[in-house]
């Protein structure tokens, strides 16, 4: 009790503590700890064979910055991550604006776009394998039917393009849920200010440049920092459809951590990478904080 | 002049009617542009796995027929068969001739650590909801910056533990980690839910002489009810397709999730995409299922869990 009143906390605060502390030890011995022994590791240079341990600072880094496939691999990372989020903000927006009116045709659609997003990646991987097959791909035969294309193209064959045939996906996988959440904030526009426009006379354009769009900011942004997010996490998408090849063309920083790690056995290496990859979603993910912040205070008051 | 007004008359009432009627055509081009591209949006949305759901019901050969058949001539389940038959002699079906074991694998590490997580998640978003305790602010922040990070930044650490835990080769081990993977977000849905619940209902409850376990187990978790399914069914969603931490976990056969058997006979077999789409509609089943009848707040809760907004 005393202790209690030295630290000024109150019996709730008890009860508070207590029901948070099961899923705090589980996000401090799952999350927090792997994320301090990822960084040690990358200056060690640990192995399960050899049982041995040592400090070798920068080594492993020197060892990324070498490889040959490291340029290809964070060029790639780039395309990947910004082709993608850029992808979905733009078609998820004219989509989502779509979905927000009431036209009949909506009722249908707002559940029909969720089964790409709602389905495990590895069954719409499978499915687009499967549609991009270079010879008896359904997708070649669209395209030459439509007169395109003139005879089948390897889409996953190609190392010029391959990466690009992979934004693709990711893109089809990740738009129904930049489509929804924006449809959801333009509907939460209040009406009255749509009808102070039309009677100002603004035409259907104006309306949307004018008074959509800025009240849609937020939501692009969220949206935008949680595809970066997710893209620099995905590791199903290529390594599912290419293996990062034909010969590493497509390979991104998470198919090379995996790569590295689990088929060359290189977990220094692969550590040093995760580091990077790491460093790169803490800052994606301290701009969602600060995008967040905002509504959060408002929460809280 | 009668006439001249007659004629005037009649022309202005077929004046009348022209305009009507191209207000009219202009509606239908209108409702007809809007239903195409809707159409198109649908197409374009669904297409890739209806392609797959065709294949798996087309026999190996008609599956590589040039020009591709779009819908089976010859409609046959063998490839249902080969999945849980496992009498696929030509080796066609190799990684995913066992896939009932698989399929069972991919339930319990699904449907467990969606039930413990959603349980610890609940309690966890009571006690930030309802308590104002120092170092609530700097816990939840953690836990939302913390929510990005299981992915590939954490094979090799997790690879290390488990290892050192002596749980390799477990499906204990994936368990654990997808429980603690999915409590950041679980906590942060939660607590946002228990927040939209008025706060008066508790308090009569108080007054009446409930405790603190009581009001919280007989009051909110009752009013709570939609968003701890919505916790549970994300992580049920989330560990079903898991591959990454599955595959670096997982090394016998008969321990493989549906997800890992999946990958691969993708990757690593001369594929067969009969016996893929097979399998590919087995595992999209059940998620079409919970997308059927929990569509409307699940969408609501998962729009809300990513934005934050409640």
């Amino acid at each position: 009790m005393t202790l209690m009143k030295t630290l000024g906390l109150r019996r709730q605060d008890l009860f508070g503590y207590a029901l948070v502390l099961p899923a705090m030890l589980c996000v401090f011995g799952f999350i927090v700890y792997p994320v301090g022994e990822v960084i040690r590791l990358s200056f060690t240079n640990t192995s399960l064979l050899t049982k041995k341990s040592d400090f070798v600072g920068f080594e492993s880094y020197e060892r990324v910055l070498e490889d040959p496939l490291i340029g290809t691999v964070f060029q790639n990372t780039v395309i990947w991550v910004f082709a993608t989020s850029s992808l979905v903000m733009l078609i998820g927006l004219a989509v989502g604006y779509f979905l927000s009116f009431d036209f009949r045709i909506n009722k249908a659609l707002r559940s029909g776009i969720l089964v790409p997003w709602i389905l495990p990646a590895i069954v719409s991987i499978a499915a687009w394998k499967w549609m991009y097959n270079a010879e008896m791909g359904v997708l070649n035969d669209l395209l030459m039917k439509a007169g395109i294309l003139r005879e089948g193209y390897p889409w996953l064959g190609e190392p010029g393009t391959v990466i690009y045939a992979l934004v693709a996906v990711s893109v089809w996988r990740h738009l129904p849920f930049a489509a929804l959440v924006i449809s959801a904030a333009v509907q939460a526009i209040p009406n009255t200010v749509l009808e102070a426009a039309t009677i100002d006379g603004a035409n259907g354009w104006d309306k949307f440049r004018l008074v959509v769009m800025p009240n849609l900011g937020y939501t692009l942004s969220v949206v935008g920092v949680l595809q970066l997010i997710w893209n620099m996490n995905d590791l199903l998408t290529v390594w599912g459809s290419t293996k990062g090849g034909p010969a590493g063309s497509s390979e991104i920083l998470s198919t090379f951590i995996y790569d590295q790690g689990f088929m060359s056995f290189r977990f220094g290496v692969s550590s040093a990478l995760s580091v990077i990859n790491f460093l790169v979603i803490l800052t994606a993910s301290l701009i969602y904080l600060l995008l967040l912040k905002r509504t959060w205070r408002a929460d809280e008051a | 002049m009668n006439t001249s007004l007659g004629s005037t008359t009649i022309l202005s009432e077929s004046e009348v009617r022209r305009s009507h009627l191209i207000a009219r055509i202009k509606w239908y081009l209108r409702g007809a542009l809007i239903t195409t591209i809707g159409i198109v949006i649908m197409v374009v949305v669904a297409f890739p796995n209806l392609w797959l759901l065709s294949t798996s019901f087309k026999t190996n050969d008609d599956s590589w027929a040039i020009p591709p058949q779009y819908i089976p001539l010859r409609p046959t389940l063998e490839s249902y068969g080969y999945l849980f038959g496992g009498a696929d002699t030509s080796g066609r079906s190799r990684e995913l001739q066992h896939w009932y074991v698989y399929f069972v694998n991919s339930i319990i590490v699904a449907t467990i650590p969606a039930v413990v997580a959603t349980a610890i998640s609940t309690l966890a978003g009571y006690g930030f909801a309802r308590f104002k305790f120092p170092g609530a602010t700097f816990l939840l922040t953690l836990l939302l910056v913390g929510q990005m990070f299981p992915g590939p930044s954490l094979f090799v650490p997790i690879y290390f533990m488990v290892n050192s835990l002596g749980l390799y080769d477990s499906l204990l081990a994936l368990i654990i980690i997808y429980t603690a993977f999915h409590i950041p977000v679980g906590t942060w849905l939660s607590n946002g839910f228990i927040r939209s619940i008025p706060l008066e209902l508790e308090d009569s409850a108080r007054i009446d002489g409930c405790n603190l376990l009581q009001t919280l187990l007989y009051i909110a978790l009752p009013l709570a009810k939609i968003g701890i399914l919505t916790v549970a069914l994300m992580g049920f969603m989330a560990f079903w397709g898991e591959f990454g931490f599955a595959s670096i976990i997982l090394e016998d056969r008969y321990k493989y999730t549906a997800t890992l058997a999946m990958m691969r006979q993708i990757t690593e077999t001369t594929s067969t995409f009969t016996v893929i789409g097979a399998a590919a509609t087995l595992m999209g089943l059940p998620l079409l299922l919970f997308l059927l009848f929990a569509q409307k707040s699940f969408v609501r809760g998962l729009a809300a869990g990513a934005l934050k907004e409640s």
